[in-house]
């Protein structure tokens, strides 16, 4: 537990070293189980430096809606599942992708490129809710694997 | 041409009916993976190309918040065309098998123990993988308990196909393995216990292996029961450099009692800072009959592999001796390269050296679901220990696609 605690501590440093996010929504999101459409678009926005701090979750989710990376008929509550999640790092961050991904971009592939790159890591499937420090971590890595193909 | 299908593609339907009626269809992820394996290898006047073309059919699926299942099935085809000195082939235009079937989960038990388990058609392989080593119908459990862990399997081979398995112990086996119309591997039920005590001596681990094979099939010429006890350790010295040493010592009934030895050894340097720099230097060595009618006989494997990658020497009255060193210049890209000689101990005064081996390999991975591979070697013989012997070589190329 301490080791999880630990590395969560060192994501949220990694994560919002880089940009600054306001302490209620952080404070949310990582008491959150399942984080929505609308929190998961203002975290990974604000990260790509995509939307001002200032902006809110309606704003990102409205901002989601206008990159063409929203899912389908989702609203700015609903849960967002794993792969779509994927797919919002991906495009967000402009992730090269695997064969598959450049053919069909997409959550599938989406989800399947950050499984091999290790950004998701543990037991997961792709249409599983993704809880607040999961999201954090992911994000994380996320800039680990930007560092690295940079 | 050969038709085979195996009465586990039922299993898979049942598996993935199970897993469907629990519920967890929406968290299904499914996929399909082609490959593509060319080997064209020739020596003695000879040029042959073997060829295996597949597409795995898989699907993943998580049973609650501690355990998954995965199945795949796999179309193949495959063939062997000879070219010289007279043109031949042999096509199987397609088998339908099992792939990797597996339910595997851990939970635990308490802050220093824990459960695991995997079920299914799964890898097995003892420490060494020299004994064991194949996808197999069976089940492993493994209690970790502070720093040491215990492990048990059983499985089971007579529904892999004998070329995924090769059994190769006794005269029933011999006679199964060059019959065209025998499908699957010798019957035989396998079972082990283990125990691996971790970080007991600083940064290296202890542990024992056990196996057995259980001749099942009775009505041959013969009925052969080994068992195979395995010590290993395994650490390391510095930062990057780490070693490993093993022993296998072979029980048999047949129903006289026989035995026979093998052991090994292994170290590993890794520099990641120069460009991912991997220099392996390894030993291993399956004794043979020393002692003429006695007790002692060659070692024999459960299942057969051989001493390095060009030449045919199998695992068992040999010694091999190799290194091999790989670097990534590029992102994506693994050069390697390797050498090994082959021997023969004995006590008969015949030349021990058999040969020297030289092979290199590049892998490529442009993208997470794209993989290319080329390798290509030669076998030079001892010509004083087998003067027909001649030259071989091999070049192979593969690819795999994860769509």
């Amino acid at each position: 537990m301490k080791r999880v605690c630990a590395s969560l501590v060192l994501a949220s440093f990694c994560v919002f070293g880089a940009f600054s996010q306001s302490n209620d929504f952080v404070d949310g999101l990582i008491e959150s189980d399942s984080v929505s459409v609308g929190q998961a678009a203002y975290l990974v926005l604000v990260a790509s430096d995509n939307l001002g701090d200032d902006a809110d979750a309606e704003r990102a989710f409205e901002m989601l809606g206008n990159f063409g990376w929203a899912p389908e008929g989702a609203s700015a509550d609903t849960p967002i599942r794993l792969k779509d999640y994927s797919y919002l790092l991906m495009s967000a961050f402009g992730l090269r992708g695997g064969l598959m991904y450049a053919l069909f971009p997409g959550p599938r592939y989406a989800y399947r490129q950050l499984v091999s790159s290790f950004v998701i890591q543990g037991r997961s499937d792709p249409d599983m809710a993704v809880s607040g420090p999961a999201a954090v971590r992911m994000l994380g890595r996320v800039f680990d694997v930007k560092g690295i193909a940079e | 041409m050969k038709r085979h299908t195996t009465s586990l593609a039922a299993f898979i339907c049942f598996v993935v009916a199970s897993a469907l009626c629990a519920g967890n269809a929406y968290a299904v992820d499914f996929g399909l993976t082609l490959s593509n394996d060319s080997e064209l290898s020739g020596g003695g006047g000879g040029l042959s190309l073997s060829q295996v073309d597949d597409a795995a059919l898989w699907l993943s699926l998580p049973i609650g918040a501690s355990s998954s299942i995965y199945a795949s099935a796999v179309y193949e085809f495959s063939g062997d065309f000879t070219y010289l000195p007279s043109y031949s082939d042999s096509v199987r235009w397609y088998s339908i098998t099992a792939g990797r079937v597996e339910w595997e989960g851990f939970v635990g038990l308490s802050d220093s123990m824990g459960l695991g388990w995997s079920v299914g058609r799964i890898p097995l392989q003892d420490y060494s993988g020299r004994v064991l080593n194949g996808l197999l119908d069976g089940a492993t459990v493994r209690l970790s308990v502070g720093q040491a862990v215990v492990s048990a399997a059983a499985a089971y081979t007579g529904l892999t196909f004998k070329d995924d398995a090769p059994i190769l112990i006794d005269a029933d086996d011999e006679s199964a393995w060059s019959d065209d119309d025998a499908i699957f591997a010798p019957r035989r039920l396998l079972a082990s216990v283990g125990l691996r005590l971790v970080e007991v001596v600083p940064f290296h681990d202890l542990g024992l292996d056990g196996w057995a094979q259980f001749d099942l099939d009775t009505a041959g010429e013969a009925v052969t029961n080994t068992q195979y006890a395995e010590p290993f350790i395994e650490g390391r010295v510095a930062r990057a450099i780490r070693w490993r040493l093993w022993g296998a010592a072979e029980f048999g009934q047949d129903p006289g009692l026989f035995y026979g030895m093998a052991a090994g050894a292994r170290v590993r340097l890794t520099a990641p800072e120069l460009a991912g720099l991997r220099v392996t230097a390894s030993c291993v060595w399956a004794g043979g009959d020393y002692d003429g009618d006695g007790a002692m006989r060659a070692f024999k494997p459960i299942t057969a592999g051989s001493l390095s990658s060009v030449a045919g020497t199998m695992f068992t009255d040999a010694l091999g001796a190799s290194l091999d060193a790989s670097v990534v210049p590029a992102r994506g890209l693994t050069l390697g390269a390797g050498c090994a000689a082959n021997f023969r101990p004995n006590v008969d005064g015949e030349p021990a050296y058999l040969g020297f081996e030289l092979t290199g390999r590049a892998d490529y991975k442009p993208a997470g679901d794209v993989t290319l591979t080329v390798e290509g070697g030669c076998f030079a013989p001892n010509g004083a220990a087998d003067p027909e012997a001649s030259v071989e070589w091999l070049a192979a190329a593969s690819a795999t696609l994860r769509l």
